[in-house]
């Protein structure tokens, strides 16, 4: 599904992604974990085509989609859900989700979609007049993931949605991320802490200054105990 | 009382047409942060094709129009791929738009200088007829500007907020990166914006060059009242912009009443020291300038 061979990615002279590989396959979930600063979000954000990356390779469903702009990996089905959200904060929360599917892959499974969101959501339906500028920090990831959702990813990469959430909010959401994955779609994570979900994970990765490493599994069992 | 009413009924229908003007600056700037320092001149160019069309092929106003707002659309999408796309890789995109649009207003004028002669041409009236609406006298001509300007408006309106493009050029100029999450084409979006910027331009050309003459120069003194109504009404910010339109419509015809045509520039740019001084990003301005 998504394959990712030395990838080096930063800002100008600054590397912050040092010869990055990864794999998934299809359907699977998987978890990078990495303090603040290590370059998580750079990486997702490389992979999603909407930073450039100065070596490596990414190829998604058997397509090298290297260097495209993150307009042309959402209309080949690999979405990326941002940190600090990109909503359209004076359109309402409909209208958001609307133009979660604006592509014609998007729009053939409108309805469907907004169904499943809602049902994911309830709080998106109740509030679907209401500026999304004007929503709590919850609901505005929820709507976040939510556009996310409507564009019809195969792929969804969602960077780190548990930001400034209260851990019941947190839980709420790792549960509609165990929920997306159960339909199907391919998820890669990236959080602080993965300890809600990590029994749903099939991999997890750490990120340390730029540089991935698998998770030994022993250290999974030992947080999973504690 | 009655020259208050004149003043008022005067000033919204100038108001107006400078609110479909300054539109197209807004929308451009909106989307894709570029203030277009050639804006003035593609409205002299308007006029010119417009002049060209009306006086010297002689077609009717419908048909000119018919030929002439296609036309600027296309020259807009051209315009952007070729010079504006360009400009914006830059990394100091701001500054290079800025000089490199205020190039393309020189060379238009020079263009049209060569083209055209430094002389004034005038387009006639679509009509020079005058009725009575209670205690005053108004000119059939404003009328049609009057309700050109609206339908345009309008238009503009219902697209922003209907059509699936419209929706996307708002999305882009609320969250250029969101935009393109959800897979919009922003490069798409900012040509589209151009070109349509430009039919405001045209629309703007046909209604007031029967009124203003038309010559190299022209573009102008129109391009700074645009200036100042889309920093007045918040840069980006159509609605904004159509507020500010109106109320320096009226302004501009009230100095005019009582003070005189040369008083009028002097007021307009005091108007922009004076906004940016007291409330920078305009009344319903979202970025500050």
């Amino acid at each position: 599904m998504l394959s990712i061979e030395s990838l080096n990615s930063g800002y100008g002279d600054f590397k912050v992604i040092q010869n990055v590989s990864l794999r998934m396959e299809r359907g699977q979930a998987a978890g990078i974990l990495g303090p603040n600063g290590h370059g998580k979000s750079t990486f997702l954000k490389t992979v999603c085509g909407l930073l450039r990356p100065d070596s490596g390779k990414v190829e998604f469903k058997g397509e090298d989609v290297t260097g495209l702009g993150a307009a042309a990996m959402a209309s080949r089905g690999l979405v990326y859900v941002a940190e600090d959200r990109r909503l359209f904060n004076d359109m309402t929360v409909h209208e958001n989700l609307m133009l979660g599917a604006y592509l014609p892959r998007a729009q053939k499974v409108r309805s469907r979609n907004l169904e499943f969101v809602h049902a994911l959501f309830p709080r998106l339906a109740e509030r679907r007049s209401q500026r999304a500028g004007s929503l709590s920090g919850g609901e505005a990831q929820m709507l976040a993931m939510a556009r996310g959702l409507m564009s019809a990813p195969d792929c969804i990469a969602l960077d780190e949605p548990s930001l400034g959430l209260s851990p019941k909010l947190t839980a709420t959401l790792m549960d509609a991320v165990v929920e997306i994955n159960r339909t199907g779609i391919t998820v890669l994570l990236v959080e602080q802490s993965l300890d809600l979900i990590r029994p749903h994970l099939s991999k997890v990765w750490r990120i340390e200054e730029g540089a991935l490493k698998r998770e030994n599994p022993a250290a999974i069992l030992q947080d999973m105990e504690v | 009382m009655s020259e208050a009413i004149f003043i008022l009924v005067s000033g919204i229908i100038t108001g107006t047409v400078y609110a479909v003007f300054a539109a197209g600056l807004s929308l451009v700037y909106g989307t894709s942060r570029i203030l277009n320092f050639a804006y003035g001149s593609f409205y002299m160019m308007a006029a010119y094709l417009a002049w060209f069309l009306v006086v010297r092929l002689e077609l009717n106003y419908a048909v000119a129009a018919m030929v002439l707002l296609p036309a600027l659309f296309l020259i807009g999408l051209v315009v952007d791929h070729l010079v504006i796309r360009r400009l914006r890789q830059s990394e100091n995109w701001k500054l290079v738009s800025m000089m490199g649009t205020l190039g393309l207003a020189l060379i238009l004028d020079n263009a049209a200088l060569v083209a055209f002669g430094p002389e004034q041409r005038s387009i006639p009236p679509i009509s020079s007829n005058v009725v009575q609406m209670g205690p005053m006298f108004i000119g059939v001509q404003e009328i049609a500007i009057f309700f050109i300007a609206i339908v345009a408006i309008v238009a503009l309106e219902l697209f922003l907020r209907t059509a699936p493009l419209g929706q996307a050029m708002r999305a882009v100029s609320q969250d250029m990166q969101g935009a393109s999450m959800v897979g919009i084409g922003v490069d798409r979006v900012f040509a589209v914006a151009f070109g349509l910027s430009l039919v405001l331009v045209g629309i703007a050309a046909l209604t007031l060059s029967p009124v203003t003459l038309v010559s190299p120069q022209a573009g102008w003194p129109l391009f700074l009242k645009a200036f100042v109504i889309v920093v007045f009404g918040g840069l980006g910010s159509i609605n904004g912009a159509l507020i500010a339109a109106l109320i320096l419509g009226v302004t501009e015809t009230a100095v005019i009443y009582y003070l005189g045509t040369s008083w009028t520039m002097l007021v307009w740019l005091l108007v922009l020291v004076i906004v940016l001084m007291v409330r920078p990003k305009g009344l319903l301005g979202v970025w500050g300038v």
